[in-house]
Parts: structure tokens; C-alpha cells; sequence
């Protein structure tokens, strides 16, 4: 079920300090991961701890990541809440986080983790979006069709945006590729402005005739 | 107006069935943070540096600027306070290009070329990369044509070709723009056309050099680029590249074109700004490391191109001539040219060698390629901090230019403008470009040399010390040579006057005039060479050098300008003191009455609006009489108005017993009646008009009995 890494948010994307900081910790915890073979599982387990837990409890997640609290009473709260209820390794992830005040950015990890993941099984994030749901076959057509593309194994993330009016949207990585009706009309609208005003100002009296 | 609806339709519907529905693949990123001008986007893995980006939501254009590993750096250009954080960016994949041609003459625009002078939508055609390669070494040649500034002190001693990058540098308010408007100003006859570019100037202040600009007519030939003090620091940041795109337009063209950058130290405290908030490290006065590569490609784009000459039949329209006319071939230039190409000469060198290879063609000719040929210059200005000359802007520019132009306060605030520093002023090339009746000993030559030794002597004679004759002289002479280098705002020279008032100066024709009149000495004189003397200046423009015999004559000229002025000033004297000393005695109770009258005449004579001349004398031939010039008994032209009141004077009040004088002030003119106090008729009648062109008075005996 790779679809159910797919978040809303767009947190992992590199570029701000804390993001790149947070890669660095997921690169290591997907090393250690890997190492012992259960990269897959921690992926999972990290995904959960994010978009069940923390979702769950936003009071929880504001406690891990204020400075105000601290660290001591905080490996406290860890120890009661994740021993022996996630792997080891898991758990000695959180304790290191906490013990460098980085708990604050368990949902960067996260996304990392999932990116990282994603870039060694080959995998590619693809989001599609349409008017109305697609069908089976279309995504596997689609499916197949990017794959031929990309020679990269895409996991399709679907949403409806009735804000298209037609057609669909897809984009692959940096690329988008879109054949939405609501781009197409906007393009028309532009293309019709600037032409028009241009034929205007070229030709003042084209459109009528002296009175 | 009445609307054709059936046309707007039918080009609508033609309008979209052009539409393809093909589908839009664009590459995108999104802003991770926003502020300040500057947009941080992650994605756009596949930008390029420089490409232009577009922030779909709002449309507002931006520029990609520093790619770093995860993120790419843009520029905004446009509002960033409509930008948020997780807005879409698209790539464009086109460079910033600013539109350029004949439509942008005489507009003010920014530097994208949308216009800020209120007159409409710009209808250029086409348009041009905001940043491109400057020509290349092959394709220039050295400069060699005079740029005229009309400027006496510059032309004479720090001359510009076209071409040419010449710095104007001084601290502020010591009349850096000043140089550049004239130097504008002064190319309405030149076919020059110009780009002013202001660069993080105050509103204010542009808005008045767009006003001077236009009074003075030269909107026509100008454009002027605006990003003022208020305006984001990437549009102050490409201002000055816009402009140089504009102008390297026309001189592609083969036109000669002139660029001020209004300054770059504005530009480049712009740029400081933009490299800072991008992180890139900042090197001596925080300036990025590139500053020195962001002017120098900028100052480099100025060039004079090379001509290039192709052999064509000899009845070719030399003004339609193209690259690919050539009848002979490019390998065998003697030889006509089959399927291949045509031979393209290519600068001065090659010239020789068409003129060789002309000789096989019987019934051709040399002709120049009519895009050939152009040249930009560039007049750069940079303002220094408290005559700091070697802070880091100032000492980049100075070494990327061909010669600087240095303005020193303590001479502008000591009366001398323009305030030029004349021993660290230098032209490097502009010499060549020198006319060379200017380059003669007699005139400009040793001119620079001259007022370096009476600086320094003037700094020795202030010490109180007894001069001996020959260094007294050599002093009087610098005196005036430096009051002849003085020049008002908005008043350029034709080279030719330059080079006979300089001529006079150096061959000590202004000795014993008084320093204090040596400026209204030289206004007279030119007037006096122009309206008595036509010929030299014509014989000195066409020889282009001071010959024997154009140095005879400018000699004759001024020693009989001398011999004039000497005349009138006497004449003046002894007019000037007839009314109240000598009439007193001759008129006794009258004087009083005699004085007021006079005082009466002077007031009217100056209140004259002035007319053309001979359409005024046709409609008043019938009230006054044929006025035409030369038509009169008597008919005088003064140049000022205590002139004419001190000539006329005299012939008035001839008889003692005083004949009645009326005065009637008209509009445009002054009427004077003189009638005998015993009879009262009207005697005699003098009319004193003004002339427009010349701005004198003349005086005609309209009626004597």
C-alpha cells in the first residue's frame, strides 16, 4: 500500500534549514533501518506515529516539540508512551531526537524518510487530478504509460478537484503535464486579451466605421 | 462609431479554432518563503540561470537568479506582496527581454518597457534579450568619430568618440546630470539617439530632466528609462541593461546611439542588496564578488561596430545594401561569385583591399552595408562619497572605462561649471575622435597643460609673492582661459564656435579684458563672427583644421572685433553720461523732465515683446512706413536696451529749447515722436522693434519732415 504514505502536506520537500536537517536524521534512521532489514516496517511505523498519533493528539505534538519543556521530563513522557509499543528502534530514534531537541521535526523526518524510501525502491510520486474519480483501468493505464515514461515504478496519489471542470492534471515530480478544461479557458482568455488589444491598438478604426 | 459585430465575431471564432487542444506541460515549483523582492522556490529542478519564472496565481514575473542545491533564488519582478508561501512557479522557459525599436523613442518607460509617461499603450514590434554578448573584437572598430558634447571644457579637453565609455564621476550635487542632459541635449542635430537611463534617482528628479528634456526638443530622439529610488531593487537592478538593450537595438541598425547610466552606484548598491538577500558572500564594502563582471558586461556593450563594404552594381540603392549583395566571390575575391557567397570587407583594413578588387569589376562599386557601422557610447555616472575616488564602485568603473570625466566641488562651489577636475579628467581614446582644427596647438592642444601650470602657479601667487611680467601674464592668461571654459546649464556650443573662442583665449585676444567680462566678451564675439563673419566658421567646417589661411582670418576677425567693441564701449561712455552731466548745463531747468524722459525710454524699450522681423515690417509698412532693413535713412540694431535709449537720446533733444518727445510703449514696439514746440506738428518718428531671432533691437527713422 505505498498510496498510504501520500500526506497533504508537503512537508519532506528539501529546502529550508529544518527540512534539510530533517533529512539528515531520516537518511541515518533509514540506514540503521535498512542495515537490520526492516526499513519497509520503521517506514510504516514512522508514517503512523505522524498521521496517527500526532494528528490524534495535537497537544501531544506541541509538548515534543516546545523548548519549554524539558528534555528530562520529556524522555519521561517518551518512555511511558512508546516503550515495548514500537520497535527499539524506533523508540531509540525518538530518545536521540530528544536528547538534540530535534523532536520538533518528527514530520519532516517523516516525509523524508518516505522520499528516501521512495528513491531507493525507484519509485516516483505521481498526483493526479481530475473532475470525476478514475477508474481502475485509467489509473493503470496511466500507470503504465508514466512507467514507460520515467522507467520509474509510479505510486499514484488521486484527488478530486471539481475546480478543473474537465480533463486532468498529472504531475510527475517537477513536471506537470495539464489537459484541464480550466487551463485550457485561461489560456484562451489570455491569448484572446492579447491579441485582441494588440489588433486594437494596431488598427484603431478596424472594428467600426465613422458615424 | 458604430460597431461591426459580424467582423469581431467571425475574428473570434477564427481566433479559437486557432486554439490547439493540445496539452500544457509546464515544470513547477513552489515558494517556500517570500520577502524582500526575492522568492525561495524548491522544485523547478530543470530551470535555467537567468530564465524568467512566472507565479501562476498571479501572473507576476520573476527571474531565476542563484540555482542552489534544492532551491532556486528569484527575483520578483513585480509585487511580492501579493506572493505567498506555497504559491505555484512555473518556468517560461524565455530570457528577459525588453521591447526595443522606433515605437520607444521619446517614451519614458521602466525597465520591463511598460510606459510611465501616460500616452498610451508602446506598439513595439519587436524586442531584444535584456542581457546580451557585446560584440566581438572582430567586429568593432577603433573609435574615430567625434561624439560633440558642446561642452567647452569636455570637447576641448577630455573629447568623446562615438563608441566610446566615458565616466562622469564626482560627488552629489556638483552637476553630474547636467553633463549628461547637454551631451543630450546637444545631439538634436547630430542624429544621435539617446537612452537616459535613471537608476534609483528620486522621482522628482527625473520627472524634471524628462521636463528639460522635452523643453529643449529632445524627447524626439530620446528615450529615458525609469526605476526611481522607491522602485524594487531588481528593476534598479536591470534598469541600465534594458537601456543598453534599447539603444544596442538602433546601433545594430547601424546607427549612432548615446547611453547614460544615471548611476551605477545606485546600481550597484541595488545589486548589493539583491546578492545579500540571496546569500551569496559579500566581499569589500559587502559588494558581491561579481560586482566588477556586472558593470564591466554592461560598459562592454558600448562599441563602435566595424563598417562593412560589399562590391555591388553601380546602380545599387546604397541605402538598401545587405550582407549577402556582394558579386564576387568570398574565396576568390576577383572572380564573380557563383553559387557560394559574396565577399563581405569587413573594417577599415579590408576597405584597402575592395578598393583592389573593385578593379575587376568594371561598372561597380564599393558600397557600405547599410546595418553597418553603428556605435554606442556610454556615459556611465558614479557618484563618489566626499571625493573618495578610490572606494571600491569608483575605482571598478574608472578601470572599465575609457576615461573619466572628474567633478570637484571645490571648483563648483568657486563659480567654475561645469566643475571640471581638468588634471584627472582624461578621454584615453577620444583624442583620435578629436576634430582636428579643436587638437591644434593654438586651440586645444596645450590647453590641458596650460591650466595645469596656472593651477599651480595660482596656488604660488596666492602667497603674496612679487611676480615677475612673464609669469604675471601666464597667470592672466589662465584667469581667462578658465573663465572661457565656464559654460551655463542648457547652453551647448557648436564645435566650430568651441574652436574660435578657445582659438581667441590661447592667442591672447581676451588679455586686457577685464576677468569679470571675459564671459560677455565671448558672447559678443561669437555673435559678432556669426552675423559679420559667416565665412570663417564655414571655411573652418569644411577644412575640419586651422589652416594659414583660416588663422589669418580668425585673426583679422578678432582684431577687428576688438577694434569694434573698443569703439562702442567708448561711444557708450560718452552717451551714457550726456544726460545728466553735459545737458544739465546746455538744458538748465529742463534736466529733471530731460532725466525722467530717458529713464521713460529705457522702461519701454525693454518691455518690447519681440517679433519676426520682416512679417512685422510687411504689416506695418502702412503706419510706418517700408521698415524693411536697408530701407531707411537710418536703421540700427542694438543688443541691449540702455543701447538704444543712450543712441537715441542725443538726436532727440537736439535743439535746447526742447522740441516735445512722446514715447508711446506699444506690445511689440516703441514709438517715438518728436514735435517742435512751436508748430506741434510731428517732426521727426522712430520706431524700435525686437527681433526675435537675434533678440536685438532695431531702430528705424520711420518719418522726417
Amino acid at each position: 500500500m505505498p498510496e498510504a504514505f501520500e500526506t497533504d502536506s508537503r512537508a519532506g520537500e528539501e529546502g529550508s534549514s529544518e527540512r534539510r536537517v530533517a533529512r539528515v536524521y531520516a537518511e541515518a534512521l533509514l540506514d540503521v533501518a535498512a542495515g537490520r532489514g526492516q526499513a519497509d516496517e520503521i517506514g510504516r511505523e514512522v508514517q503512523a506515529l505522524v498521521t496517527d498519533v500526532l494528528a490524534a493528539d495535537a497537544e501531544a505534538e506541541r509538548a515534543l516539540a516546545s523548548p519549554v519543556v524539558r528534555r528530562a521530563a520529556k524522555a519521561k513522557l517518551l518512555e511511558h508512551a512508546f516503550k515495548d509499543k514500537v520497535s527499539d528502534l524506533l523508540f531509540n530514534f525518538l530518545n536521540v531526537l530528544n536528547s538534540k531537541d530535534r523532536l520538533g521535526l518528527l514530520r519532516h523526518v517523516a516525509a523524508a524518510f518516505r522520499d528516501l524510501l521512495d528513491e531507493r525502491a525507484k519509485r516516483i510520486r505521481v498526483t493526479v487530478r481530475s473532475v470525476i474519480p478514475l477508474t481502475d483501468e485509467q489509473t493503470n493505464h496511466l500507470r503504465d504509460a508514466i512507467a514507460q515514461a520515467t522507467g520509474l515504478a509510479p505510486v499514484i496519489a488521486a484527488r478530486l478537484d471539481p475546480g478543473l471542470l474537465g480533463g486532468m492534471v498529472v504531475q510527475v515530480g517537477d513536471q506537470v503535464f495539464d489537459s484541464s478544461v480550466r487551463t485550457r479557458i485561461d489560456n484562451i482568455r489570455d491569448q484572446l486579451l492579447s491579441r485582441s488589444s494588440y489588433e486594437i491598438q494596431t488598427g484603431r478604426d478596424r472594428f467600426s466605421t465613422p458615424a | 462609431m458604430k460597431f461591426k459585430p459580424d467582423e469581431i465575431v467571425s475574428v473570434l471564432r477564427r481566433e479559437i479554432s486557432g486554439l490547439g487542444a493540445g496539452q500544457d506541460v509546464r515544470e513547477v515549483g513552489r515558494v517556500l518563503e517570500v520577502g524582500d523582492g526575492i522568492a525561495r522556490i524548491y522544485g523547478l529542478a530543470g530551470v535555467m540561470a537567468g530564465e524568467m519564472v512566472e507565479f501562476t496565481s498571479t501572473k507576476i514575473r520573476g527571474l531565476a537568479f542563484n540555482l542552489e542545491e534544492s532551491s532556486v533564488a528569484v527575483i520578483i519582478l513585480g509585487d511580492y506582496l501579493k506572493i505567498q508561501e506555497g504559491d505555484e512557479v512555473r518556468s517560461t522557459g524565455e530570457l528577459l527581454r525588453v521591447p526595443v525599436g522606433d515605437a520607444m523613442v521619446g517614451r519614458v518607460v521602466d525597465p520591463l518597457g511598460n510606459p510611465l509617461d501616460g500616452k498610451g499603450p508602446i506598439l513595439a514590434t519587436e524586442t531584444r534579450p535584456m542581457e546580451s554578448n557585446a560584440p566581438g573584437v572582430a567586429e568593432r572598430q577603433p573609435v574615430k568619430t567625434p561624439l560633440q558634447t558642446g561642452i567647452k571644457a569636455i570637447d576641448a579637453m577630455t573629447p568623446i568618440g562615438r563608441g566610446q565609455r566615458e565616466l562622469i564621476i564626482g560627488d552629489r550635487t556638483v552637476g553630474k546630470t547636467a553633463i549628461a542632459i547637454d551631451t543630450i541635449i546637444n545631439q538634436k542635430t547630430e542624429n544621435v539617439i539617446c537612452v537616459y537611463v535613471a537608476c534609483g534617482q528620486m522621482q522628482a528628479k527625473v520627472s524634471q530632466v524628462v521636463e528639460q528634456l522635452r523643453h529643449y526638443g529632445a524627447m524626439d530622439y530620446t528615450i529615458v528609462v525609469v526605476s526611481a529610488s522607491s522602485d524594487p531593487a531588481p528593476m534598479q537592478y536591470y534598469a541600465p541593461y534594458a537601456g543598453a538593450s534599447m539603444a544596442e537595438y538602433f546601433m545594430y541598425q547601424g546607427r549612432d546611439t548615446l547611453c547614460v547610466y544615471d548611476d551605477l552606484s545606485k546600481q550597484a548598491a541595488a545589486y548589493r542588496q539583491l546578492s545579500l538577500l540571496v546569500r551569496r558572500p559579500p566581499g569589500r564594502e559587502a559588494y558581491p564578488g561579481d560586482v566588477f563582471y556586472c558593470h564591466s558586461r554592461l560598459l562592454e556593450r558600448s562599441a563602435k561596430l566595424a563598417e562593412r563594404y560589399v562590391i555591388v552594381p553601380a546602380d545599387a540603392d546604397e541605402k538598401k545594401v545587405q550582407d549577402d549583395w556582394g558579386v564576387n566571390d568570398a574565396t576568390n575575391p576577383t572572380q564573380r561569385r557563383g553559387g557560394g557567397k559574396g565577399k563581405v570587407y569587413v573594417g577599415p583594413l579590408d576597405r584597402h583591399e575592395a578598393d583592389h578588387d573593385v578593379k575587376s569589376f568594371p561598372g561597380h562599386k564599393i558600397a557600405k552595408i547599410a546595418t553597418s557601422g553603428g556605435s554606442l557610447t556610454a556615459l556611465p555616472i558614479v557618484e563618489t562619497l566626499e571625493g573618495e575616488v578610490s572606494a571600491y564602485i569608483p575605482t571598478n568603473v574608472i578601470s572599465i572605462t575609457d576615461g573619466q570625466i572628474y567633478l570637484q566641488p571645490a571648483l563648483f562651489f568657486a563659480g567654475v561649471r561645469p566643475a571640471v577636475d581638468v588634471g584627472i579628467s582624461v578621454s584615453r581614446v577620444g583624442g583620435n575622435a578629436q576634430i582636428p582644427a579643436m587638437k591644434d596647438k593654438r586651440v586645444a592642444g596645450g590647453l590641458k597643460l596650460t591650466l595645469a601650470q596656472f593651477r599651480e602657479l595660482e596656488a604660488f601667487a596666492q602667497l603674496g609673492t612679487e611676480l615677475d611680467p612673464a609669469t604675471q601674464r601666464q597667470l592672466d592668461r589662465g584667469y581667462r582661459m578658465v573663465e572661457i571654459l565656464k559654460q551655463p546649464q542648457f547652453k551647448p556650443m557648436r564645435v566650430i564656435d568651441q574652436i574660435m573662442i578657445i582659438y581667441a583665449g590661447n592667442t591672447g585676444g581676451l588679455d586686457d579684458v577685464p576677468i569679470k567680462q571675459v564671459r560677455a566678451w565671448e558672447e559678443q564675439f561669437l555673435t559678432y563672427m556669426r552675423d559679420q563673419h559667416p565665412e570663417v566658421a564655414e571655411l573652418l567646417a569644411k577644412e575640419r583644421k586651422i589652416t594659414d589661411d583660416v588663422g589669418k582670418k580668425l585673426d583679422a576677425a578678432i582684431q577687428s572685433f576688438r577694434r569694434q567693441l573698443a569703439g562702442t564701449s567708448e561711444l557708450q561712455e560718452k552717451l551714457k553720461r550726456l544726460p545728466v552731466d553735459s545737458d544739465e548745463v546746455a538744458w538748465g531747468k529742463h534736466a529733471p523732465a530731460a532725466q525722467a524722459e530717458f529713464k521713460n525710454l529705457i522702461d519701454a524699450v525693454t518691455r518690447i515683446v519681440p517679433v519676426d522681423l520682416t512679417a512685422w515690417a510687411m504689416t506695418h509698412a502702412e503706419a510706418y512706413g517700408p521698415l524693411r532693413p536697408g530701407n531707411t535713412s537710418l536703421e540700427r540694431r542694438f543688443t541691449e536696451p540702455v543701447k538704444v535709449a543712450a543712441f537715441l537720446y542725443p538726436r532727440l533733444k537736439e535743439n535746447p529749447q526742447r522740441d516735445r518727445v512722446d514715447v508711446h510703449g506699444e506690445v511689440d514696439r516703441v514709438v517715438i515722436e518728436v514735435r517742435s514746440t512751436a508748430s506741434g506738428d510731428v517732426s521727426r518718428r522712430y520706431v524700435v522693434v525686437k527681433d526675435t531671432a537675434t533678440r536685438n533691437h532695431y531702430l528705424y527713422l520711420s518719418l522726417q519732415a
